[in-house]
């Protein structure tokens, strides 16, 4: 299945990009899906708190995911 | 994106059966950690942050019975001093009416994607906020 991914704040700064696309096996979770960002990016392996969004809602580490789903990755939120 | 009038969007939110109107705005502040802002840049995850701004205002009505809510929240650069977010409350009564702006104002705070990066006279910094576990 194919995801595109979308990267916020100081998540956006470290990878250096605003999107992307990532391939995944079918059945994968997004905690799948944050060990296969985390090796393309590196510097997000030192990152302890990361905040995970799927089509713009909150999810668990061990929800599936689907074709097309858009998800988000980005760090504690600060407006207000 | 442009500033707003809390008298506009009071005019707009206010009706006869409202008694109290409650309204927060949040500004720029130009000392954080001690350090000097010059401006902020507030970045926002659109498409999510108006679904779960809807969410939280759906709840905040049914749980504290008011009659109207009203949350604008502004993005892009700001300069000290300029308004950042309004949020409005309307109801028949002042309990419920701040007990409402509370509630929504902290929902924002833990769980809206809109993130402030501060310029300061040290360089520019990400605020992070508190972690929290959202579900």
């Amino acid at each position: 299945m194919r995801l595109k991914l979308r990267y916020f704040a100081s998540i956006r700064e470290l990878v250096g990009v605003a999107e992307g696309e990532m391939e995944l096996p079918e059945g994968s979770t997004v905690d799948d899906m944050l060990e296969t960002v985390k090796k393309h990016h590196g510097r997000l392996r030192d990152v302890d708190r990361i905040l995970v969004a799927v089509n713009g809602d909150y999810v668990y580490p061990g929800t599936r995911l689907a074709n097309g789903d858009v998800v988000a990755l980005f760090p504690p939120v600060s407006g207000g | 994106m442009e500033d707003f009038s809390v008298d506009e969007v009071l005019g707009r939110l206010r009706t006869g059966r409202m008694g109290a109107l409650v309204t927060f705005v949040g500004s720029v502040r130009d000392i954080s950690g001690g350090k000097s802002v010059d401006r902020i840049e507030i970045q926002v995850y659109e498409e999510m942050a108006r679904k779960q701004l809807e969410a939280i205002r759906e709840e905040a009505m049914e749980r504290f019975g008011v009659e109207e809510i009203a949350i604008i929240h502004r993005h892009g650069s700001l300069r000290v001093s300029e308004n950042i977010m309004l949020i409005a409350v309307g109801a028949n009564h002042r309990p419920e009416a701040f007990d409402a702006c509370r509630f929504v104002l902290e929902r924002i705070k833990e769980r809206v994607p809109i993130w402030k990066k501060e310029i300061t006279t040290d360089g520019e910094f990400w605020v992070e906020g508190e972690h929290f576990e959202p579900l």
